[in-house]
């Protein structure tokens, strides 16, 4: 392309000058035609100028005879100017008719000047003078008319040369007029060749580009371009391809990424560090709004500190301003959900560089479950390290307090005794006996019996249950309890230990009658629970219910609030329902209730009973 | 000593006309100088002739000059006294006539190529024209060149009365003046007149252009030599204009352009002449009674 590029102009060069050369030998032969032609003229005007001096002349002559002849300096005059006028006709270039003439007017003008001067000087033979006179005379008048000849001739020939001259000055100016007409043409054309040439392919691949500026990395340019444009077409496809690839390569990898960052089980945030917006969240994964229970556009609109109960601030910002000083952070705090509630959460984070910009990448996990398998872990530890001490303690006292009990018995039987020390005695024995009780649960706490399992009724075991107490606790007491029972309509059978469930519902019933005092109700509720293939039993009484610190130890083995209490009821109740695969929970509002649930699993689905229940 | 003598003539001819100049006289202003001219050859030839020298003049010292061309001598005389000239190129018989009557001063003459600086007139006539002496002349056509011209006039009259005319009106069946020497020797070639009369030079002079004259025409008689044309110059001009012109005049020859000059007028040098150089002019117009202050010029 360079190299057409620099023919063409070299060739527009070589037009212009050749035009311009053309141009100006034209204008200079034309100038030297229009100086001939003017030459011409003047040669005719000198010629014209011959003949009239001569005419003179010839007058001054006729006149020397009159009696006014001319002025002899006069006739010396004009002969002078004549002969200078012949003279300059002859320095003049003539085609040889002419220039024979013109030596003829050149040798008759010497003559006619010689016969003149004799005319003048001659004296004292007037016949003589007279002849020369008219010798003169006709010497002059041959003159002229040579000179009239000559005239004419040169009339033609300028008329010829001037019909000459002026063809040639209009072939020159069509020939100019034609070459101002055509060279530009000539120019526009081979520019707009070049315009086309480069305009056509400059569109081409602006074309291209705007094709990839919209994004379409899969536009190629098919136009059949030229030389270097075709080059550049060929690498701005290759261009578009590599763009292409590495746009899908891109593309996927931040789709794994998205892929990665969404369906992450941490949650992550991604947090504003400029100081007008430090601690905005910019960007949260999936997980994040499951986490804390805003959706991710809430989550946006948020700071991070939001999310972190209100006397953790300080501590917050503290540890914001760490991880911004390009520290990892890895901690456990406790996060808010939207609903208020609490969570303790495991964070690492740290800052995160992109684009000369720092951010504060956060992950966080909910840490609840494994905070409380610890704690059940550490529950379990307690129980187990309970237990061996139990059974070590009891194994140690158990015979000892027999051979007291059965001492202080035979000597209370034996010996006289005043009724204050028969008292004394009794006591002795009540209290030995108490020990042996507490011994007896302790063991039952630290190695429960095995359960005999069995195929039950829950319904029936539960009334059964509830009419013992209603028997034994609430009669004697004569207190204003009452027992309802609103169980699942169906009948529910499990696979448990009879006696072991019993001495549980036993248990939390008469907890439940002992909190109610002397009146209350105390509801009984049965729930299959299909999905998890268990039934819920809810023991639900509306007593004063139990304070939050007491709640939180109350399956804590030997915590009790009661004076004559062991601390063991409970926490056998929960190891007896655990041995079966069961789970006990508790519930309770102060001044409203308590609400125990027990969970079993059932021994038939409802449907393998034939029914359906939710 | 000889070599000193020369020397003293030569400061003497250069002085003399000095002294003559000692009168009052008129400066040259930068009006031209008027040059009367009578006709040697036809009047252009001559015109054009010593236009050359008066151009060479006008280049070398500034001076601007017009020539002035008169048909007849007598008609230069009558300027000069008239002060319409104020120099001429006379020849021997006006010369002395203006030098005695009109108080010219002359300045410089020729020194010609052949060694001379005088002319002399010569009578001639055409070959077998059945004219060989003076006897065969008697009822012939003389053409003289001038009445005032010595050598076409006045030394050939001297000579034909010497061999023994007495009066040429009547011995000549008709004498005319051509008014040059040229148309003289012309006339008697073409058969206008038989018998001319003509300076010597410039009959050679013509010789040598055109081989007719010497085949056709033959001299019968040639006169005493007399000073050739002569430049004079009227007494009040500006003395050291006059010796500028005369030393320019007689220094011409030893410059280049000068030498050109003089060669295309087949001249060797100009040489500073004489009033002395004149007097045998007078000598032979007395032989003839030929009386300088007759001319009619001379008294209005």
């Amino acid at each position: 392309m360079k190299l057409r590029i620099m023919l063409g102009l070299a060739l527009m060069l070589c037009c212009f000058f050749a035009g311009g050369l053309y141009i100006y030998k034209s204008v200079s032969s034309m100038t030297l035609q229009l100086e001939q032609l003017t030459t011409f003229h003047q040669v005719e005007s000198l010629r014209e100028s011959l003949e009239n001096r001569i005419r003179l002349i010839q007058s001054d002559l006729i006149l020397s005879d009159s009696d006014r002849p001319a002025p002899f300096g006069k006739i010396i005059s004009d002969a002078e100017e004549l002969y200078t006028t012949a003279n300059q006709c002859h320095q003049c270039h003539h085609n040889d008719t002419t220039s024979s003439y013109i030596e003829q007017i050149g040798r008759q003008t010497d003559l006619y000047l010689k016969n003149i001067s004799r005319s003048l000087t001659m004296r004292g033979y007037p016949e003589r003078l007279q002849q020369l006179q008219e010798e003169t005379y006709h010497q002059g008048e041959s003159l002229l008319n040579l000179a009239m000849r000559v005239t004419e001739l040169s009339t033609l020939n300028v008329e010829k040369r001037t019909q000459i001259v002026r063809n040639s000055v209009d072939h020159t100016r069509q020939i100019v007029a034609v070459l101002l007409v055509v060279g530009p043409l000539a120019v526009l054309i081979v520019s707009w060749f070049f315009l086309q040439r480069f305009s056509g392919a400059l569109t081409s691949l602006t074309r291209g580009t705007e094709e990839l500026e919209k994004g379409n990395l899969d536009y190629r340019i098919t136009d059949p371009l030229k030389n270097e444009f075709h080059l550049l077409a060929h690498r701005f496809n290759k261009m578009a391809a590599s763009l292409s690839r590495e746009k899908k390569y891109t593309e996927s990898v931040q789709k794994l990424y998205r892929i990665l960052f969404e369906s992450a089980q941490e949650a992550i945030c991604i947090i504003e560090t400029r100081p007008q917006e430090r601690g905005r969240i910019l960007s949260v994964n999936p997980a994040a709004s499951r986490l804390y229970g805003y959706s991710i556009e809430e989550l946006k609109t948020m700071h991070c500190s939001d999310l972190a109960p209100a006397n953790e601030a300080a501590e917050f910002r503290q540890r914001l301003d760490n991880m911004q000083k390009g520290n990892w952070v890895l901690t456990t705090v406790t996060r808010k959900r939207k609903d208020g509630s609490t969570f303790p959460a495991e964070i690492s984070g740290g800052p995160m560089h992109i684009d000369e910009h720092t951010y504060i990448l956060i992950f966080a996990r909910d840490i609840s479950e494994r905070e409380q398998a610890k704690k059940e872990l550490l529950h379990a530890n307690q129980l187990a390290v309970a237990g061996q001490m139990a059974v070590g303690l009891a194994h140690e006292i158990k015979n000892p307090l027999a051979g007291i009990k059965t001492t202080v018995e035979v000597l209370s039987a034996d010996l006289e005794l005043d009724p204050e020390d028969r008292e004394l005695f009794e006591r002795i024995v009540g209290e030995v006996a108490r020990m042996e009780r507490l011994l007896k649960n302790l063991l039952k706490f630290a190695r429960p019996p095995q359960p005999q399992v069995e195929l039950i009724d829950l319904h029936r075991l539960l009334d059964y249950t509830m009419k013992n107490v209603e028997v034994t606790a609430i009669k004697s007491a004569a207190q204003s309890v009452r027992l309802v029972r609103d169980f699942d309509s169906h009948s529910i059978l499990i696979k448990a230990d009879s006696s072991q469930v019993q001495q549980v519902l036993l248990n939390l019933y008469l907890n439940a009658v002992e909190a109610l005092q002397h009146e209350g109700e105390i509801t009984t509720r049965t729930r299959i629970v299909a999905a998890e293939g268990c039934v819920c039993i809810d023991i639900e009484d509306n007593g004063p219910g139990i304070p939050p610190a007491t709640l939180e130890n109350i399956f804590t083995p030997f915590f009790t609030t009661k004076s004559r209490g062991t601390g063991l009821g409970l926490p056998i109740c929960q190891r007896l329902i655990e041995q079966h695969d069961g789970k006990i929970e508790v519930s309770s509002e102060p001044g409203k209730g308590t609400r125990f649930v027990i969970s079993l699993p059932m021994a038939q689905r409802p449907e393998q009973q034939g029914e359906h229940h939710e | 000593m000889i070599f000193f003598r020369l020397l003293l003539k030569r400061a003497l001819m250069l002085l003399l006309p000095l002294i003559m100049l000692a009168a009052t006289t008129t400066p040259v202003t930068a009006q031209a100088l008027r040059i009367g001219l009578v006709p040697e050859h036809d009047i252009f030839t001559q015109k054009t002739l010593y236009k050359q020298l008066f151009d060479y003049l006008n280049e070398q010292q500034g001076f601007s000059f017009e020539l002035c061309m008169l048909p007849h001598h007598d008609m230069l005389l009558e300027a000069f006294a008239g002060h319409e000239l104020d120099a001429a190129l006379f020849g021997s018989f006006t010369g002395a006539i203006a030098i005695q009557t009109l108080d010219m001063i002359p300045l410089v003459r020729p020194h010609f190529s052949e060694g001379l600086s005088s002319d002399y007139g010569v009578i001639f006539v055409r070959r077998q024209g059945g004219i060989d002496g003076i006897d065969d002349m008697r009822d012939r056509r003389i053409v003289f060149v001038d009445p005032l011209s010595a050598t076409g006039y006045l030394l050939p009259l001297l000579s034909l009365r010497d061999k023994g005319m007495d009066d040429y009106r009547s011995w000549f069946s008709q004498h005319y003046f051509a008014g040059s020497h040229e148309d003289t020797i012309y006339e008697v070639l073409k058969g206008h007149a038989d018998v001319g009369a003509s300076k010597s030079s410039i009959f050679y002079k013509i010789a040598r252009t055109n081989p007719q004259i010497l085949e056709k025409l033959e001299i019968l008689a040639s006169s005493a030599h007399v000073p050739a044309l002569t430049l004079g110059v009227q007494s009040h001009l500006d003395r050291g204009s006059v010796i500028l012109l005369l030393e320019t005049l007689t220094n011409m020859h030893e410059t280049p352009s000068g030498r050109e000059t003089l060669n295309n007028m087949s001249i060797q040098r100009f040489i500073t002449t004489t009033r002395k150089d004149f007097l045998p002019v007078r000598e032979y117009a007395e032989q003839l009674d030929v009386n300088f202050t007759d001319a009619p010029y001379l008294h209005e």
